[in-house]
């Protein structure tokens, strides 16, 4: 399924956690694949947690 | 004469307070307590029910409802004896009123739903959902009702469905189950409820749908919500509905607060209160969750090994073997990341062992590759420093240059014949491998909806012996 970390696409699979789609989104960003210390929050500016399900086209912002 | 006069006054002025106080505006309030995906963190129990009491004495009638996903996420729970019933006795004890049912509610299937139906000394409500006369589903409606003090409270309760049109489990869980979207039932039920002084709804939706639903909905004063692990940390209205949700794991409760003149919804607000800053434990529940977390469950034998294990690449295969197995797959991989021991002597296997081997327990998920993407998966692996993938279903032989460069890869399948590039064969692997091995591959996977743990206990139930210790199929060449 697409979701959108920080505004870009990311394809994982369906049913995927939030946990899943960030770490999607380190692998296409070449970034270290490191969860600790890190804020996700969703369109609406909500913190969400890391096994929090999200729908197809959903949109997360995560901060490091 | 005096005194006389006082006296008539003060009569007089007793009398006007009580008239004016008989006539003006009577003024209510109603507090309700709210958690969602709790998925059994019992060890923060102590604390939510200590928050509990005090906010109980503080508003007498308080209300304490969950948004569902009350279990699974912690095996001393969803493993006991009787699996959930340490968290529906730990949600008697914190005097839990009403729950909805999340989507985790169906992971060990009917009886054990019906079970914790049985176990819970509080009501169920799912509009959504009709289960077959034959599952004898008890203690389940689509709303409730409370009366408080002369307000009628109505809550309704619903879940969400996934593009197969059940909530995210596996299918297998859903016999007997019957479900419709909710916003094709909601609107029967709101006017069921017409005459509530106020109306809720119970969700276990996600918050982005949950915000479609109030914009649907404007007759829902508020809604309770749960699945998306939303932490909401101050009042959010869609319209005039307020939306709450109180993160994950028994981390928060939000404390939401409806204010009534003359038997009118005039005000609403809630807060998010933090459990772990909470400074009192009950002692009664911690009793309760020390007693669960005793138990010697871990102990459980559930297979024994018959020839000792000296190699990462032997445990390996036994799990790509359990995942593969279990989902009827072709094939299964494993990153050597995920095996967290290498040695295993001959002795019996405990759950302990299991869950040592695994900790990560993370959801198995199916792809259909063809078997050029297959190899693509498994040399993506040398660009990177994860080292050979483990599998199940083939094995195969690499080399290597000096510079540490891939030079050749060679897969057999189990039959003797070659990994066909073009033919596609039906594979699994952890969420993990899904979402961080880079490789080219058109199928995006969807879930099981089962995890690693999961089926490997499934895996060893018809497997009394292991013998992986001189098991190989990943050979440099």
């Amino acid at each position: 399924m697409k979701a959108f970390v920080n505004d870009t696409e990311v394809r994982t699979y369906y049913g995927a956690k939030v946990k899943s789609v960030v770490l999607a989104y380190y692998r296409a960003n070449n970034l270290p694949l490191n969860l600790k210390d890190i804020e996700v929050k969703d369109a609406y500016g909500n913190t969400i947690d890391l096994d929090g399900s999200l729908r197809a086209n959903s949109r997360i912002y995560v901060k490091f | 004469m005096v005194m006389k006069k006082i006296t008539k006054l003060l009569m007089t002025a007793c009398i006007a307070m009580l008239f004016l106080s008989a006539c003006g505006p009577k003024e209510q309030k109603i507090y309700i307590v709210s958690t969602n995906d709790m998925h059994a963190n019992i060890d923060n129990f102590p604390q939510m029910a200590a928050l509990i009491d005090s906010l109980r004495i503080a508003h007498p009638g308080l209300l304490v409802f969950s948004a569902g996903d009350n279990r699974s996420g912690n095996p001393i729970n969803d493993r006991y004896t009787e699996p959930s019933k340490p968290m529906y006795e730990l949600m008697n004890a914190v005097g839990f009123n009403l729950s909805t049912f999340g989507n985790h509610e169906w992971d060990g299937g009917p009886a054990a739903l019906r079970n914790a139906l049985n176990w819970a000394n509080f009501p169920f409500v799912c509009a959504n959902v009709v289960f077959d006369d034959s599952l004898q589903m008890r203690n389940v409606y689509p709303y409730a009702i409370f009366n408080l003090d002369g307000l009628k409270i109505g809550v309704i309760g619903g879940i969400q469905l996934g593009e197969n049109g059940l909530p995210d489990f596996h299918p297998k869980n859903a016999n007997g189950s019957h479900f419709y979207p909710l916003n094709k039932v909601l609107q029967m039920y709101i006017n069921e409820l017409d005459e509530c002084n106020a109306m809720f709804l119970l969700s276990h939706c996600g918050y982005e749908e949950d915000r479609e639903i109030a914009e649907q909905f404007p007759e829902l004063d508020a809604i309770f919500g749960g699945h998306s692990h939303t932490q909401v940390a101050e009042k959010q209205l869609v319209g005039n509905v307020m939306i709450t949700q109180a993160g994950a794991k028994v981390k928060f409760v939000t404390l939401s607060t409806f204010t009534f003149r003359d038997g009118k919804l005039v005000d609403k607000d809630m807060q998010l209160l933090s459990i772990k800053d909470f400074p009192k434990r009950d002692a009664k529940v911690q009793a309760m969750v020390d007693q669960y977390n005793s138990n010697k469950y871990f102990s459980t034998v559930v297979t024994t090994n018959t020839t000792p294990v000296e190699s990462y690449e032997s445990l390996g295969c036994l799990m790509t073997d359990a995942i593969r197995y279990t989902t009827g797959s072709d094939m299964g991989f494993q990153n050597p990341g995920g095996v967290r021991f290498d040695t295993l002597s001959v002795r019996p296997i405990t759950l302990k062992d299991i869950f040592a081997l695994d900790p990560f327990d993370n959801e198995i998920i199916a792809f259909t590759l063809t078997g050029q993407e297959i190899l693509n998966l498994m040399k993506s692996c040398f660009t990177t420093d994860r080292g050979p993938i483990y599998c199940s279903g083939c094995s195969y032989k690499y080399k290597v240059s000096d510079e540490g460069e891939l030079t050749d890869l060679q897969v057999t399948l189990d039959n003797g014949k070659p990994l066909d590039l073009n033919a596609k064969y039906n594979i699994v692997m952890n969420s993990y491998m899904s979402s961080v091995f880079d490789y080219e591959h058109e199928d995006d996977g969807h879930t099981t909806f089962r995890t690693s743990n999961e089926l490997m206990l499934e895996y060893l139930a018809s497997h009394p012996e292991i013998d992986y210790g001189n098991t190989t199929r990943v050979t440099e060449e």
